[in-house]
Formats: C-alpha cells, structure tokens, sequence
C-alpha cells in the first residue's frame, strides 16, 4: 500500500474533527481487540484449551462476557476481542454523528444516523431482542 | 481440533491475506474456498470467520487511510445506506439457502474476480482524465475533494459523478458481503473508480473505510446465527491480518501484472472446485 503524498481533501478539511476521531478510534479498536483476541488465544492454550470441545461453549453471548471473564473463562477474553473488533466500526458512525452535529452538518448528522439505525437493527438481530426468521 | 488443525488455519489465513493484499483484494475471497475445501467446514461458518478476518484487515487498512485523509468520509457515508442494508438483508437470507447454492454462488464470484485478473493483467492501468464538474447530487452533498498525485506531483480535484447510480450497484457489493463473506471491494472499487470518475487512491481509501462497517453489518447476524466461531474466527483474522501487512509490503516489490495472471488461473481452479462441491462432491469431510 503506498500511503505517501500530501493529500488536501476538500471535505477532508472541513471535518478535520470528523478525520480526526475516526482515525483514532480505528487504530484504538484495532490495537485493543487483536490485544483480547491474541491474549486470550494464548491464555486458553496455556491453561489447556478448557470448553473448546463444543461451539456451545466456544461461542460467550455478549450479556455473559463480563461474568465469565470474572470467573477467568479465556473463551470470555476471546469472545470480548470478536466484538470489540465488530464493535469498532459501529463506534466510528457515533463519533461521525456527534462530530458532524457540533459542525452543524445536519445532513451528515442524518446520514451517518442512519447508517447507524441499520448496523443497530443488525446488533439487535445478534442479540435476538427481535427474531424474524 | 488439534494443534495441526490451528498450525493449518494459521497458514491459510496468512496466505489469504498476503495474497488478497498482493492483488488488491480482500481476503476472503481466499479464506472462504480455503476452510470450506481444505478444512472441511461448513459454508456459513467459513463465511462468519471470513466476515471477521474482513473486519479486521479492513479497520487496519482504513485507519490508514483515514488519517492519511485518503478516504472521503462524506462519500462512504451516502455509499453505505445501500450497503449496509444489502449486507445485513443477505446475511439472513443466506441462513435459507442450501449450502451447495452458497458454494455454486461463491464459484461465480471466484470466475468474476478471474476475468478481472486476468484482464487486468494483460493491459497497462490507464490513468482517468482528470474529473471536474460532478453531478447535481454530488454537490449538493459535498463530495467534492482533491488529493496529492505523489506520481505526478500534481493536486488532483476531483467531483464523483453518477451517484445515485453508484449507490444502487453498491447494494450489490452488500450483497456479496453478506451472503458470502467477501469485503465487497471487487464491486465497490469499480463502481466508484469508472463509473463514478473517483481517483484510484481515493476510491480505495473509501473502500477500505467502507467494507468494515458493511462486512460488520452482515458479521453481527453470522453472531447470532452461532456461525462465528472464535476458535476459528480469532486465529484465521489474525493472520489474514498479519499476511495483509505483508503483503502489502511486497506489493512495491512484486511484478504485479504476471501475479495477477498467474492468480487469475488459480481463481478458475479454485471456482472449479467450489462447483464441484456444489454439485455434491466432497474433497474432505465436512466438521
């Protein structure tokens, strides 16, 4: 990948705020879920891969990981680290609202929200809130 | 599942993504063929890790390129409404159809990403005109930008032009995330470098910026549907992601052209054997 040159996009400058607190927490979810998910992996093989026989066991729901990680589950750790990675996306359209919204870019505001509102309805689908098949 | 069994998922990840990287894709259009025909697993599973490993290359990439202000934010945003929807729509779909379809499906993506190799390979990229004057909808949203050719030396400007055509065939880009686990670059790229007159650098960055929230969009639902496996999610991402890094290292030092003629044919093998599959042959048992 050659990244190289001085690049002045136009809107670029104009959400200077927006460029700035996407590219931070891209490079923040990034370094913090490969930190789980590396952690975790050696973790578990470390303390001879307990619970890896099933999916059941392997796969943590995401209103269990905070309890299991306190009674030291490494699948836990793992299973932060998948959803912090997918988290990490989501958290980049919130920054895009909230920055947008104080540059008054409303139009922006209403796009970025709606983007949102879809990746929401595929989050409430994960946490089977709402069953449609 | 075995030490070897990791060793291998290690390898295939790292393969894929030096090799996506090496020809300007994502990785799983590789990860998918690897862990269905090498490994045995099931198509929606293969599809959930490859959903993760497109997650994770495509947050590295992007971050990049975001901060290098080579993605257009504005134009990535009007992009992903239809996308996302496509993406997520696709993914519970695809929890309908037979796997063989799946793999018949993904045989006609692998011949796409073959023709397009092979073409590639065989003409010399031709820079576009410089592009001004977008149309009605790009101004109004204000998708103008400019960027540093560092080639040229120049400040390119650019106005993306047919975007709410573009918009409508990005759906299919959605698409091909969510029902098969690809990133969707091999659509979005296109769509955005010709028919949208979008500088390469550009239409890159914002691709790259893209295929994270869509591929997460469709990544959510695999969740759900217990089609993400972490054992096999975390191991393959990781080094999809470490053979990205590689391979984009390489890329300077690569004769890309002949890589790509040679990796058009593998392609063709690969969608060979991912028809034969979907006719009923199995080359190793499933998990």
């Amino acid at each position: 990948m050659n990244y190289d040159g001085e690049p002045v996009n136009v809107s670029a400058d104009a959400d200077r705020a927006t460029y700035q607190w996407v590219g931070l927490i891209l490079t923040t979810g990034m370094y913090a879920s490969f930190a789980a998910m590396g952690a975790g992996l050696v973790w578990w093989l470390a303390v001879g891969t307990p619970g890896g026989d099933t999916l059941e066991a392997r796969v943590v729901a995401i209103d269990r990981i905070v309890p299991e990680l306190m009674a030291l589950n490494p699948l836990a750790l793992i299973n932060l680290g998948v959803l912090l990675l997918l988290a990490t996306p989501a958290f980049t359209l919130v920054a895009e609202i909230i920055t947008y919204a104080a540059a008054r870019n409303w139009r922006y505001v209403g796009i970025a929200s709606l983007v949102s509102s879809i990746l929401l309805l595929s989050l409430t689908l994960s946490m089977k809130w709402i069953q449609l098949f | 599942m075995d030490i070897f069994f990791y060793i291998g998922l290690a390898i295939t990840g790292f393969m894929a993504g030096l090799l996506g990287a090496l020809l300007g894709l994502g990785g799983g259009v590789f990860v998918v063929p690897a862990l269905v025909l090498i490994f045995g697993i099931p198509e929606l599973k293969a599809i959930g890790t490859s959903n993760v490993a497109v997650v994770a290359t495509s947050t590295a990439g992007a971050s990049t390129y975001v901060r290098s202000r080579l993605a257009n934010i504005r134009l990535g945003l009007v992009l992903l409404i239809s996308t996302t929807l496509a993406a997520l729509l696709s993914s519970l779909v695809a929890s309908l159809l037979p796997a063989r379809l799946l793999s018949g499906l993904f045989a006609v993506v692998l011949f796409y990403v073959a023709i397009t190799m092979l073409r590639s390979g065989n003409t010399k990229d031709q820079p576009l005109e410089p592009m001004e004057g977008g149309d009605k909808t790009s101004k109004a949203l204000g998708l103008e930008g400019t960027y540093h050719d560092a080639a040229s030396g120049q400040t390119e400007r650019y106005s993306p032009r047919n975007v709410r055509t573009g918009m409508g065939i990005s759906a299919l880009a959605g698409v091909v995330a969510g029902l098969l686990g690809v990133g969707g670059g091999i659509i979005q790229m296109p769509v955005m470098n010709l028919l949208m007159r979008i500088p390469l650098k550009v239409a890159t960055g914002t691709s790259n910026f893209m295929i994270g929230v869509t591929a997460t969009s469709a990544a959510f639902v695999r969740y759900a549907n217990g089609d993400v496996d972490p054992l096999i999610a975390v191991p393959t991402a990781l080094f999809v992601f470490l053979g990205a890094k590689v391979g984009a290292w390489l890329v300077p030092r690569t004769p890309n052209a002949r890589l790509k003629q040679i990796f058009g044919w593998v392609a063709i093998v690969i969608a060979l054997l991912m028809i034969t599959r979907a006719l009923g042959f199995d080359l190793v048992p499933g998990r």
